[in-house]
């Protein structure tokens, strides 16, 4: 993984003292990366997939983030919207999404926040409503990274209010084609003036039935499902990284007590990640190790 | 220990396996310095003898010397449980020997958990045994550091246990106080908190009983481990006082969750032994410092 990446920085694929830059897209870049069987490790040949164990995929995960290389294109399918489809979408939608993931071809966008809701899922408005042969959705979401150069989103949407038992019902989950008429991606710019993140316009689009995914008013599980494997990887403590990498290098040899020691000091960081990182780790090893059997 | 040094032959993995339940249970009783002083004396080739050990030194900046005569001389601070102990294992350059602590003097002092914490001092004390080992004073605190990280973890993981059973138990305006907010948030964090102790506790111990030698790889497991279990004992007091404030719950488990976390004893300071780690004397000040301030809120609960 290492002499591919050394060889793709060479070939000036990507600068990897660029830390942001690996958020932006190639798709010449994650094709390639396909081809090395990088995408799509885990999961079952027939979907393309490599049938690799977690922790190989950990290792390909972590060198690509220390490395800042790009993978915003392909990383959110592989890491989450391919085990959901795998688990909830049918069979022939599987043997036409997976593979084309696995290639590389194929970027996802996750479609749950929504405007005056913040985070608060079961606050989604955002409406499915049954008509011949689909469902039309209206409504919108918002902070969708990726939209804008997706093809699929996976979307949450309202198919029946809540009950007063449940808070929870009423939620189902879409697969969505980006190219379906009736949906708008507008840009929400950052400060800086980067583009990551949109909003996203649902006007009378239409998703035909085979694209419902798991069971109807119940997809609070699989949401809830999904971002456990969203929250458990090494992204999730490497994205920011390269702050700490800098600070090491802004501080120099000889850093004084307060910036080595602080409770945000530079060592106390470090084990921090550490700690991290064992966390992270321990989620994909396949068994318990001789220890903690022992304890248990 | 092998059975042919007397220990039980068990592997270190299990020995890191004991000391978990020993935190669990706040055992006041020099365990962990007697399984730490048997595996230095089978570094060398040892026999361990019958009864209580302690270490010494506990703090990379204390020295022993062996003399020219054979005696060791020097002072090593906080020895944890030093005053109980029958033996000592004492790591003088690059040798390892037996000592008895009747030979050595004692000064009197006790740790946060108010357990003996002695300074020790050795003025041309003859060995009862010593033998060459092929081990440094920074491995011996490696090896303290994640000895005292099971240790917390499992006082961590009890500290857990009994504040969401107690949270479910007690009523208040009707209602188990597990069901409010407020509650369930520290609840939250202290488990948070003792999730990353426990996964750091457990790597490192995962890696040192796999691994043959102390290197670079071992020492980030063992620093890791113990700083970040030492920052999860000073948080997790504070987030289970916000649960059980105004119950008679018992403190002792924080106590040793504090007494792991802050005793020099053996370990803390391990981390200074190099210039690699500034951070661990920090968060090892910053740890008496919390504990202190817990300490004093121990009494208030226990009362």
């Amino acid at each position: 993984v290492r002499a591919f990446l050394a060889d793709e920085v060479s070939k000036g694929t990507f600068d990897p003292s660029r830390p942001g830059h690996g958020d932006s897209h190639s798709k010449d870049f994650s094709r390639r990366i396909g081809a090395r069987g990088w995408i799509g490790m885990t999961w079952p040949k027939r979907y393309g997939g490599h049938e690799r164990n977690f922790l190989e995929r950990y290792v390909v995960t972590e060198e690509f983030r220390v490395a800042n290389a790009p993978v915003r294109l392909h990383f959110v399918a592989d890491r989450q919207s391919g085990p959901i489809l795998m688990k909830y979408a049918p069979e022939h939608v599987k043997m036409d999404v997976l593979p084309r993931i696995c290639r590389g071809e194929v970027c996802f966008a996750i479609g749950m926040s929504e405007p005056n809701s913040g985070s608060d899922l079961f606050a989604a408005k955002t409406k499915a409503t049954k008509t011949n042969g689909g469902w039309l959705i209206n409504g919108t979401k918002i902070w969708t990274s990726n939209a804008h150069i997706a093809d699929y989103m996976i979307g949450l949407f309202r198919t029946s209010p809540p009950t007063k038992e449940n808070r929870r019902h009423g939620l189902t989950q879409f697969l969505v084609d980006m190219r379906t008429p009736g949906i708008k991606v507008n840009p929400v710019y950052q400060m800086t003036g980067q583009h990551d993140f949109n909003e996203v316009v649902f006007e009378d689009a239409f998703m035909p039935d085979d694209h419902v995914l798991g069971e109807i008013d119940g997809a609070w599980k699989q949401a809830t499902s999904e971002l456990a494997y969203e929250r458990s990887g090494p992204e999730r403590f490497l994205e920011t990284f390269y702050v700490l990498v800098e600070l090491v290098r802004a501080l120099g040899d000889k850093p004084d007590t307060r910036s080595a020691e602080g409770s945000a000091g530079w060592s106390r960081s470090c084990t921090r990640c550490g700690a991290c990182r064992s966390r992270s780790t321990a989620c994909c090893r396949p068994a318990r190790s001789r220890w903690s059997r022992a304890r248990s | 220990v092998p059975e042919e040094q007397g220990g039980a032959g068990a592997e270190l993995a299990d020995g890191f396996a004991v000391l978990g339940v020993a935190g669990r249970y706040a055992l006041a009783i020099p365990l962990a310095e007697t399984l730490l002083a048997g595996w230095l004396l089978s570094r060398a080739g040892l026999n361990a003898p019958q009864g209580a050990m302690s270490v010494a030194p506990a703090r990379p900046g204390d020295t022993i010397t062996l003399n020219s005569d054979g005696t060791l001389s020097g002072r090593a601070r906080a020895v944890p449980f030093a005053r109980e102990a029958k033996h000592l294992a004492v790591l003088a350059g690059g040798s390892v020997a037996l000592v008895e602590t009747a030979a050595c003097r004692l000064s009197e002092g006790i740790s946060l958990a108010n357990e003996p914490q002695n300074t020790v001092t050795l003025d041309r004390v003859t060995p009862l045994a010593r033998a060459r080992a092929d081990i440094d004073q920074t491995s011996l605190m490696l090896m303290g550091c994640v000895v005292r990280a099971v240790e917390t973890a499992g006082a961590l993981e009890a500290i857990l246990d009994m504040s969401v059973r107690y949270a479910n138990e007690r009523i208040a305006f009707e209602r188990p106080i597990a069901k409010f907010q407020a509650v369930q948030h520290n609840l939250a964090r202290l488990a948070g908190e003792v999730s990353a102790a426990m996964t750091a506790a457990h790597s490192a111990a995962d890696a040192i009983a796999r691994a043959g030698t102390f290197d670079d790889a071992i020492f980030l497991e063992a620093t890791a481990a113990k700083i970040r279990s030492a920052e999860a004992a000073q948080e997790a007091p504070r987030s289970r006082t916000r649960c059980t404030a105004r119950s008679a719950s018992p403190a002792s488990t924080s106590c040793i969750a504090i007494r792991c976390a802050c005793s020099p004893g053996a370990t803390t300071s391990a981390t200074r032994a190099t210039g690699r780690s500034r951070s661990a004397t920090g968060s090892r000040r910053a740890a008496w410092k919390n504990s202190g301030r817990w300490s004093r809120r121990a009494d208030w609960t226990c009362r």
